[in-house]
């Protein structure tokens, strides 16, 4: 399995846990909109922060917008982009 | 059980609190309610109510409270030595209990209530049980939390340049610095029992049970997300951990009942910008409604402004925005209530209804007392503030009664009265558009930019077809027009969307004198969550109310803070 598709998985499984979609997230795909399918802010705050644990990392104020938790690809790209900062 | 309201505390800075007494004056023990802070203070009102009535009905007194700079207690969240002034509060309420005669002294905290209630308990010694109620990991991650859900909820969030904003509030730097460092002392009293509550999707806060050296119980805090994490309209109590935590408290007690000796103070001297105003806490008509009032010192002819409930949130206002503008207000001269409405926030429900009903038709007979409670001689002499569904309320009770002015924020016209559940509208609902179920489930399945373009559509239609012409916009503003009422309307470009072909005609620089004037600000939130937002309207509030209203003789009033 490739390390983008062992990314997107985890992040999965956080949304999962904590984004209280109204659909399972088995059923939308990488770019689906999370927001659309019943993520309210309080919920995307508490994914922030449950990606925050899983993958250790922090997500800077200048990324705190919707955009950054907008789906399951733009979560991926934020966590990338701040896995190469710190790496 | 009985709750009598009570002013306590330094009398340079008192605090304001409720005292909830077991029916026969005697109680076995007493239990301080520490709140959570900012946004969730407001979040748990009703439920930290139910929790001190249901601890009373067990025989219990409790005590609940505002911290300073939070609630009706003085001061402002900019003030230095918040924390401390947290902390030093619960001591205060520790001290009331005490002087009612409590033989032990327990405590129960929510969040950052709980950190709170934690150091204290560790700080004085002599605790009995402690409760802490889903607590954060620390005040660092509280401020983190609320920081970025202010973003999450706005992106063009603008930042006051002063502090660190949260939603609703904005604390300074030091107030930051000192919830982060925030800890339960290492050599600390122990209390004797501790429960931790912790939520489902959470690990246990073992750090703090561990510094405060007492093996916990455990219990699941479930229920949280719907208390803390929803608009302010759907909020739902857990009612199972309330009983648990009470049943808790309760079994454990050691103390014997004794006799409490209550001795209420129901006005204070409250300082506020270099001078000091008279805040009392009163009963409003034959339904007993909270009110709080806020005097100046030079009694003026000017009209008594009466604010209303936003949502089902309590007296206090949108993030605490009545009682700074009541504040400001009474130190230019107008003397201002703030009240509940029946079943919300401190009044008791009306009988056989329910409590927290938001947009209950009850809502008009509350009014209707509030005015005649206020001014005995002239019910029509006064102004009307709500925002949201207190904005709705206002303008409805303006064309049912004569009135002097009304302001109305973000007033939500089209919503599903409650009582539709049962039977018909309230025929006293003249500007309501019902919305009805069809609507709750086209929310539920449109994305928001969707949903923005059929609205718009629809309003046109509406106003095109103009099947109900009562309820259109142009014919009920025309009667306040008439009957010589000051409007001022400050709202989104959606909440003015359904005062249709009367929001062109008040808008913009060529529009002729009115009495009608709609203000409307782009993206403002329905909650006036960012500070900036906070600002703009009470500055044009404010100027409109000495534009129309002053006195001759009025203090000027202070500019309005960023905060």
């Amino acid at each position: 399995m490739s390390e983008e598709r062992v990314l997107r998985d985890q992040i999965r499984q956080v949304i999962d846990e904590h984004a209280r979609l109204a659909v399972p997230i088995a059923t939308l795909d990488d770019q689906a909109d999370l927001f659309s399918a019943g993520m309210t802010s309080h919920a995307s705050v508490n994914v922030m922060l449950a990606l925050e644990d899983c993958f250790e990392v922090e997500f800077p104020e200048s990324m705190l917008r919707k955009s950054t938790f907008q789906s399951v690809a733009a979560i991926g790209a934020a966590l990338s982009e701040l896995q190469s900062v710190s790496a | 059980m009985t709750a009598v309201p009570t002013w306590f505390g330094p009398t340079d800075r008192p605090l304001f609190g409720w005292m909830h007494v077991p029916e026969d004056n005697r109680a076995a023990g007493a239990v301080v309610l520490c709140p959570p802070i900012a946004r969730e203070l407001a979040a748990t009102q009703a439920c930290y109510r139910l929790v001190a009535e249901k601890l009373s009905a067990a025989g219990m007194l409790a005590i609940r409270f505002d911290y300073d700079g939070t609630g009706d207690s003085t001061g402002v969240d900019l003030d230095p030595h918040r924390v401390e002034s947290w902390l030093a509060g619960i001591g205060h309420a520790i001290d009331l209990a005490r002087s009612c005669g409590a033989e032990s002294v327990s405590l129960i905290g929510m969040r950052v209530g709980a950190l709170l209630a934690a150091v204290v308990a560790a700080r004085l010694g002599s605790i009995d049980a402690v409760v802490l109620w889903d607590p954060c990991e620390s005040g660092r991650a509280f401020v983190r939390q609320e920081a970025a859900l202010l973003r999450l909820l706005s992106n063009d969030h603008q930042g006051t340049g002063d502090g660190t904003e949260l939603p609703g509030f904005v604390f300074s730097a030091e107030t930051v610095s000192h919830l982060g460092s925030m800890a339960v002392p290492a050599d600390g009293a122990r209390p004797s029992r501790v429960l931790l509550l912790t939520r489902p999707d959470r690990q246990p806060a073992t750090k703090l049970t561990d510094a405060l050296g007492t093996e916990p119980d455990l219990a699941e805090a479930g229920g949280q997300e719907l208390l803390l994490e929803v608009d302010p309209g759907s909020r739902e109590t857990p009612h199972d951990v309330v009983t648990h935590i009470v049943s808790w408290l309760h079994t454990g007690n050691r103390a014997s009942p004794r006799a409490v000796s209550i001795s209420a103070q129901d006005s204070a001297r409250v300082p506020f910008e270099g001078g000091r105003l008279t805040e009392r806490a009163i009963r409003l008509g034959p339904a007993g409604l909270f009110a709080m009032v806020t005097e100046p010192d030079a009694p003026t002819g000017s009209p008594t402004i009466l604010m209303l409930n936003a949502g089902n949130d309590w007296h206090v206002g949108p993030n605490r925005l009545w009682v700074d503008l009541s504040r400001r207000w009474a130190a230019a001269g107008f003397r201002c209530v703030r009240f509940d409405e029946s079943g919300l926030g401190d009044s008791p429900a009306r009988p056989e209804k329910s409590a927290n009903v938001v947009r209950s038709p009850d809502a008009f007979d509350d009014v209707r007392d509030a005015r005649v409670a206020v001014e005995p001689d002239d019910p029509t002499n006064v102004i009307l503030v709500g925002l949201c569904s207190g904005g709705y309320q206002a303008l409805e009770d303006a064309l049912v009664r004569p009135t002097r002015a009304i302001y109305a924020i973000n007033p939500v016209l089209h919503f599903a009265p409650p009582e539709l559940d049962t039977g018909a509208m309230d025929p006293r609902r003249r500007i309501c558009w019902p919305v009805s179920g069809l609507a709750s489930t086209y929310r539920s399945w449109l994305a928001e930019p969707v949903r923005r373009r059929l609205r718009t559509v629809l309003w046109r239609s509406i106003h095109l077809l103009n099947r109900d012409r009562g309820r259109d916009a142009s014919t009920w503003l025309d009667q306040l027009r008439t009957d010589r009422v000051e409007v001022l309307v400050v709202c989104s470009e959606d909440e003015a969307r359904p005062f249709g072909t009367a929001r062109t005609a008040t808008l913009g620089p060529a529009a002729r004198p009115d009495s009608i004037r709609l203000d409307v600000i782009e993206g403002l939130d329905g909650a006036l969550m960012p500070a900036w937002q906070r600002a703009e309207v009470s500055r044009r509030l404010t100027d409109h109310l000495l534009g129309h209203f002053a006195l001759a003789e009025a203090q000027p009033i202070a500019q309005v803070a960023s905060a």
